[in-house]
């Protein structure tokens, strides 16, 4: 079960898919052309997507890719699939929450191995070092049967190959149908599972809608200013009309880069340049290189100079950021979709409060918006080397079983426990105990877990806020042209040229260095590893 | 001379008592070295040391070709040294002077105290208290801004970073550093002191001729040790404000291969970089020890 792999057999594998150049590349700077072998089998075909429900949304799907909004939790739940008999699994993830406790004394995850009949031994380490720890454990050879991958890891094909099962055969086009919650995950998050044209796991999908500009909505109104500008002279009037320096009020918390760079036309996150390749007829642009970028430079120069960003905006943590935006002393913070909810928590004793997200116009009022869609997933769940089929169909039972979606009775079991031990009704809403609280810190959900939903227990009108934002920026996202595309200079060798890059742009945006300092900066960056990182893509067009 | 055997009987309590600390030692000051090798390697987590391929010197391009980032971080980095050796280093030894010369023997004591107790503060608390007093929006800003006072800016401005920065440095650890030197000052020999006021010398005489040359063995000893680790300019305190300023203040070698090797994935160039740091640092030490014999000192070692 437990397959034998030494780094040895990576490198043999690396060899003999190609990579030997990049490997034996010794300091002659030889052009080493990654080339996977990408054209071998063709164009996979992504699983059928068919979509399940346990429960009526009271907000509707729709359109594509925007989340179901859930008013109240139904109060009776039938199972979505049988439970998966056979020998235990064991998994290796990540979580971004403290430790659960252990399996002794954890009613929730007892109540989860009973329900979904298959033992899960689970493994998982914090997020900020799990790269290292499956690094180590590949590298040590003793995989367990499920590993989350997340990221892009250097010879991120060769080393699936490796180490893991393709599982094309068993997901590919309607072959998921044996697999109905497998087959209600979106399509673009399948996507980012593919390398080579094989599917290599189940991806954890996340919602479109990415990074939002969130907006303190009712002091907005106490203001009297519309929650939607229509153009960047719209957008500065609001921000100093939110500004008052003497009562130490100020629009941002930090500089909105991204919406400035949206108004221009481009999309983008920045520091760390992800969804920055645009694409045009099979020619890759970085889109650092347009003088779009550069306008939106010269944009951000200015709006920071106005005097409408927070003073001590630099180098303040997300934490003070968003401190900042619920105590008023800023109307907005920026920050992904998933926090969203979070905030109804922690401003449970502001006045009014009621948070809503702003989309970016463009910059003279006319034309089409475009938005940074978020990433397609958290990570992708691949199993481990093996050649047992029965083996492999039972882990994707579990991987399904995990899946199911919300108003199932797995569901409530996966998010919520048993009724009375680790959580109570408040009404139909489901609300976790204390004890259930720390129980359910168990990262299941950071394997497999349905599509994401909207779903505020108590809350409609955040429920509400949520899916109009949804359902006005889902349809702006451009699609990142590089979605199911690797490019191995880009995995091993950009973060760092990415990392310098960074740094040119903090300057400007703090006003130490001139807008022409771009420039010079972008074309290193192209030099050193851009075009390369172009060229690769566009290979594989 | 004494044969083997004998000293072993002698000094086996002792060497064995020095045993653990000479584990902890090989384990993780000096195994850890050989990490050093993969500044000679296009270095993949993913592939190890092991398996990672050689490319010679490659990536001390930066350093050969003299890279305008790596470049710009060596200058910041001796700059802040010479700052930190010229002024920060004499301070500990006028205040413990002062402290020396208080009479009431309680004033001392409380005062020793209050001096001590910012050094027990993390850098993540120093910085926060920093930005919280003089902030663009802490206390004092503030208070000017609702005075209708014009305000005025100390941190995020890129040309008093290195002052900003030297001064927490002051703040936080010259009540520590005192330690060491009212210790040496306490073994002035009271006899000579007595007899230079005894000669009619005044107080600034009694400084120049007695009490420093007392306690110059301590702080040429110290200086020395002070030059050795001088390139590592306090990387927790620079990298926690390094996005107020950006680098082109604040990158010193040690956020270079903080921001290089950790954050790039750029494990090599990174390596080869903090080699170099280390060699300039032995070097540095060395040199002065040297220094230090020709002046008829003994320094960290004796000849």
């Amino acid at each position: 079960m437990a397959p034998t792999f030494s780094r040895r057999r990576v490198l043999a594998l690396g060899a003999a898919t190609g990579l030997a150049p990049l490997l034996g590349a010794c300091g002659d700077g030889s052009p080493s052309s990654p080339n996977s072998s990408n054209s071998s089998t063709g164009p996979v075909k992504l699983p059928t997507y068919k979509p399940v429900t346990a429960a009526t949304p009271d907000l509707a799907a729709e359109p594509a890719g925007v989340s179901p909004g859930y008013f109240t939790y139904p109060a009776s739940s039938s199972a979505a699939s049988q439970p998966v008999r056979g020998e235990a699994v064991t998994a290796l993830t990540y979580t971004y929450d403290p430790i659960a406790p252990a399996l002794g004394s954890n009613p929730y995850w007892q109540n989860l191995n009973s329900k979904l009949g298959t033992e899960l031994k689970l493994t998982y380490v914090a997020s900020t070092d799990y790269k290292s720890k499956v690094a180590t454990t590949i590298a040590g050879g003793d995989l367990p049967d499920m590993v989350a991958i997340q990221g892009v890891v250097q010879q991120m094909p060769a080393m699936l190959k490796a180490a893991f099962t393709d599982l094309t055969e068993y997901l590919s086009g309607d072959a998921v149908l044996a697999y109905p919650n497998l087959a209600a995950l979106p399509t673009d998050a399948w996507r980012s599972t593919v390398y080579d044209q094989r599917i290599w796991g189940v991806p954890v999908p996340r919602a479109r809608i990415g990074t939002v500009l969130y907006t303190r909505a009712d002091l907005l109104d106490k203001a009297g200013l519309s929650l939607q500008p229509e153009s960047w002279a719209e957008f500065k009037e609001m921000a100093a009309a939110l500004t008052d320096e003497r009562a130490g009020r100020w629009a941002f918390g930090q500089i909105p880069f991204t919406t400035i760079l949206e108004m221009n036309g481009i999309t983008g996150n920045w520091p760390g340049g992800a969804g920055v390749w645009q694409a045009e007829g099979g020619v890759f642009t970085h889109s650092g290189t347009t003088p779009q970028f550069t306008q939106a430079l010269a944009d951000t120069v200015e709006l920071v100079k106005s005097g409408v960003v927070h003073p001590d905006h630099a180098g303040a943590p997300n934490t003070k950021r968003n401190a900042w935006m619920l105590a008023g002393t800023t109307s907005f913070t920026i920050g992904g979709y998933a926090g969203w909810g979070k905030f109804y928590g922690q401003a449970k004793d502001v006045p009014g409060f009621r948070l809503t997200g702003m989309l970016s116009p463009t910059r003279d009022g006319k034309g089409t918006r475009v938005r940074t869609p978020g990433p397609t997933l958290s990570s992708f769940t691949a199993v481990a080397k093996t050649d047992n089929a029965e083996r492999i169909k039972q882990i994707l039972k579990v991987l399904d079983w995990l899946c199911a979606p919300f108003g199932s009775s797995e569901y409530l079991a996966l998010r919520y426990g048993v009724e009375g031990q680790t959580f109570t009704r408040d009404g139909s809403d489901p609300a976790l105990t204390e004890a259930g609280r720390s129980q359910v810190f168990l990262p299941v959900r950071y394997l497999a877990e349905a599509s994401p939903v909207i779903y505020e227990p108590g809350n409609r009108q955040a429920v509400q806020d949520q899916h109009d934002h949804q359902v006005a920026g889902v349809p702006l996202a451009v699609a990142d042209p590089t979605l199911g595309r690797y490019s191995e200079t880009a995995a091993s060798k950009a973060a760092s040229e990415q990392q310098e890059l960074d740094a040119v742009l903090l300057e400007i945006q703090l006003g130490n260095k001139p807008v022409s300092a771009w420039q010079p900066a972008i074309q290193k960056f192209m030099d050193r590893v851009g075009d390369k990182i172009k060229a690769e893509y566009e290979e594989q067009s | 001379m004494r044969s083997l055997r004998d000293r072993w009987r002698r000094d086996r309590v002792l060497l064995l008592l020095a045993l653990p600390g000479v584990t902890v030692l090989l384990l993780f000051h000096y195994l850890p070295l050989g990490g050093n090798v993969i500044a000679f390697q296009d270095f993949q987590p993913f592939l190890g040391i092991w398996h990672s391929p050689y490319v010679g010197l490659d990536n001390f391009e930066p350093v050969l070709t003299g890279d305008p980032v790596f470049l710009n971080a060596l200058v910041n980095t001796l700059i802040i040294t010479l700052i930190q050796v010229v002024f920060v280093f004499p301070l500990p030894i006028c205040l413990a002077l002062i402290l020396n010369a208080t009479v009431s023997e309680r004033l001392k004591r409380l005062s020793q105290s209050i001096l001590y107790m910012p050094h027990f503060l993390s850098w993540v608390i120093v910085v926060a208290l920093f930005q919280q007093m003089f902030g663009n929006g802490g206390m004092l800003n503030a208070w000017l801004r609702s005075a209708d006072l014009s305000t005025f800016s100390v941190v995020g401005v890129p040309e008093l970073f290195k002052l900003m920065i030297t001064s927490q440095v002051i703040w936080k650890d010259t009540g520590w550093s005192t330690i060491i030197f009212l210790a040496a000052l306490s073994r002035v020999d009271p006899a000579q002191m007595e007899a230079a006021v005894v000669d009619g010398a005044s107080a600034a005489r009694r400084l120049w001729h007695v009490t420093l040359p007392a306690i110059r063995p301590v702080i040429v000893l110290l200086l020395i040790l002070r030059l050795g680790d001088s390139l590592s300019v306090g990387f927790e305190q620079i990298i926690l404000q390094q996005a107020q300023v950006g680098a082109g203040a604040s990158e010193v070698l040690d956020t270079y291969v903080y921001n290089h090797g950790i954050v790039g994935g750029d494990w090599g160039t990174a390596a080869a970089v903090g080699l170099i740091k280390g060699m300039v640092g032995v070097a540095l030490v060395l040199g002065a020890n040297r220094l230090a014999h020709a002046l008829g000192e003994q320094g960290v070692y004796a000849k």
